[in-house]
């Protein structure tokens, strides 16, 4: 592996489409494939979404949120598990020490009522937007460390600071540059 | 995170599922003798004899459910709820209502002192790790009485990992598709993951408890985790020595000063303490039962998700996930039992014990709790990090007994 490419880090995640019965009428339409192979998606497919924004950046997950990604999405691909579909997303992570929140997002038709005096009754006009929203959030970072610098953090701290929530990855490079190991939370593997 | 409810059921289930595990699992979950000193009145039963610890205690008796569990069985459900205990404690039940974590997924900041916030490392950060030293520090306790606490303990708590990451991507969704205000029955200061969890644990209540949820007067759901849970706090006591093991595990695995380890074991008491009066619907509770008891029901559309139970193709239903959470809490736990009688066998090999902890492990992970995902890291062209769910690593988990 060239020592270069090797800080490079992308992340591939796998999402699966969950559509709840009773909330059908409120989901984007789909169709489900009847091969179990990866399949290419299409624009008609994009319920979910992920992205990744640096901690410190982000706003309210409630808020609407924008298409723009840091890290830019790459290749989206489909895939079966039994009858669950599942989609992986493949995303360049930059990598520098700044934690990075990553969020998966679920487009939703919501109907929000909004409520208007009218004498004494109370009239509800249903205005339909189609929204975005965040149903999943993981912390995490990512920071490479060279052979030198490994022996530096051993005689500095014997344990690594944990940040409840935050999952700290560190991939170690051997001498040349290359990627020789990971931990993941301090658990070395 | 699921409601507690939700994670008994799913630990009952597992324990009758798996009552041809090795030695006994259901045996271990429902301790039958204890279980008969309870029906004759026998409100404190004695600490478990050895003899009848965990294994061999005879075929499972037909079980009515509503009824609280034995000293045995009340530390398995007492595992099921202890990612989750540090929650209960003052100040951290409102965070936890509103969403907290949901909303600030880490602490920018380590904290220092009694401040950390441990259900967050417990649900985000090694939280298999910590299970597994617990598991490897219960093999090396001489005695079998508080062998037998512990491994029930670890029964419930892996039952608590598998109903989460199993639950709460559902749960989640459901929550984000709706706002507070398209909800009648919703009431402040609550927001959508913890209402979602509460109607979860009234439908459980109903179906699988043949109860309400919650009483005007006297709930009987404190009375599933006692007498373990009022023992914590004395010393000498098995239940004592089970939290002790359960701080040195996270101890162990977090890396924490004496300090905070210290701070671990109080703010689990402090924890257990309000959970306990939670479940009982008393103290500053009450205000919570007023307020679910007298909400509007009709036209909730959480409650119609949860009922849903129509099969559609690409489409997941609660039953489903719930029974997929079962099937994955009975392998955890078969993979764990596994592990703990090789660890304890005298003939078995290295090589034996080595393969039982890799498979255990490669099941365990350390999954986040809140989204069920882990962490994988692979080297192939580029450095690749992986995101994976467990709903695809356990997809055969999925098809239905009668499909397999």
């Amino acid at each position: 592996m060239d020592g270069d490419a090797s800080l490079v880090v992308n992340l591939e995640v796998t999402v699966p489409r969950i559509v709840l019965p009773a909330c059908l009428n409120r989901h984007a339409p789909m169709q489900v494939p009847a091969t179990s192979q990866y399949s290419e998606s299409n624009e008609s497919e994009d319920v979910e979404q992920v992205r990744l924004v640096p901690i410190g950046l982000q706003q309210d997950p409630a808020l609407h949120l924008s298409d723009e990604q840091p890290g830019g999405i790459g290749d989206v691909w489909t895939r079966m598990a039994h009858t669950i579909r599942f989609r992986v997303f493949h995303v360049t992570v930059p990598v520098h020490a700044q934690p990075f929140l990553f969020q998966v997002l679920r487009r939703c038709n919501k109907y929000f009522g909004k409520r208007r005096p009218k004498g004494n009754n109370l009239k509800e006009d249903n205005v339909h937007v189609e929204q975005l929203y965040v149903t999943n959030a993981m912390a995490f970072s990512v920071e490479f460390r060279s052979s030198s610098e490994i022996v530096e953090t051993n005689l500095a701290i014997s344990t690594p600071t944990l940040i409840p929530g935050l999952n700290r990855v560190v991939i170690y490079l051997d001498n040349e540059g290359t990627p020789a190991g990971y931990s993941i939370d301090g658990a070395e593997s | 995170m699921p409601a507690f409810l939700t994670h008994w059921h799913v630990l009952i289930e597992t324990a009758k599922r798996s009552r041809d595990a090795g030695n006994d699992l259901g045996s271990l979950i429902v301790d039958a003798s204890a279980l008969r000193r309870r029906l004759q009145g026998w409100m404190t039963p004695p600490a478990t004899p050895p003899a009848g610890a965990v294994w061999d205690t005879g075929p499972l008796p037909s079980i009515n459910f509503s009824f609280p569990g034995s000293d045995i069985s009340a530390m398995a459900y007492l595992g099921a709820l202890a990612p989750d205990i540090s929650c209960f404690q003052k100040g951290n039940f409102k965070k936890k209502i509103l969403d907290y974590r949901q909303r600030n997924p880490f602490s920018s900041q380590p904290s220092k002192g009694s401040d950390v916030p441990w259900a967050d490392l417990l649900h985000c950060n090694r939280s298999g790790d910590v299970l597994l030293a617990f598991l490897e520090h219960t093999t090396h306790i001489p005695s079998p009485a508080l062998r037998s606490q512990a491994l029930a303990f670890a029964m419930g708590y892996l039952s608590h990992i598998a109903t989460d990451i199993a639950l709460n991507p559902c749960i989640n969704a459901l929550a984000g598709a709706y706002r507070s205000t398209d909800l009648p029955g919703m009431f402040v200061p609550l927001d959508m993951h913890f209402y979602v969890e509460l109607c979860l644990d009234e439908h459980i209540a109903y179906t699988y408890f043949d109860r309400p949820l919650y009483n005007w007067i006297h709930q009987p759901w404190d009375q599933y985790i006692e007498p373990v849970a009022s023992a914590c706090a004395d010393p000498p006591s098995l239940s004592a020595q089970v939290l002790d093991l359960f701080t040195n595990a996270a101890e162990v695995t977090y890396g924490l000063t004496e300090e905070r380890s210290k701070n671990f074991r109080q703010d689990y008491l402090a924890g257990l303490q309000r959970l306990r009066s939670y479940l009982a619907g008393s103290g500053v509770f009450r205000f919570l039962t007023f307020n679910v008891l007298t909400r509007r029901l009709r036209g909730d559309p959480i409650i119609a998700s949860i009922l849903e139970d129509s099969h559609q193709p690409g489409t997941v239903n609660f039953e489903q996930a719930i029974a997929y959470a079962i099937r994955l809490s009975e392998r955890l736990c078969r993979r764990a039992i596994g592990y703990y009688a090789a660890l304890r066998s005298t003939t078995a090999t290295a090589s034996e014990r080595n393969q039982r902890r890799s498979a255990l492990c490669e099941d365990l992970r350390n999954w986040n709790l809140d989204s069920g995902y882990t962490m994988d890291i692979t080297f192939d062209e580029q450095v690749t990090l992986h995101l994976l769910h467990n709903w695809v690593h356990f997809a055969r988990l999925w098809e239905s007994e009668s499909v397999a």
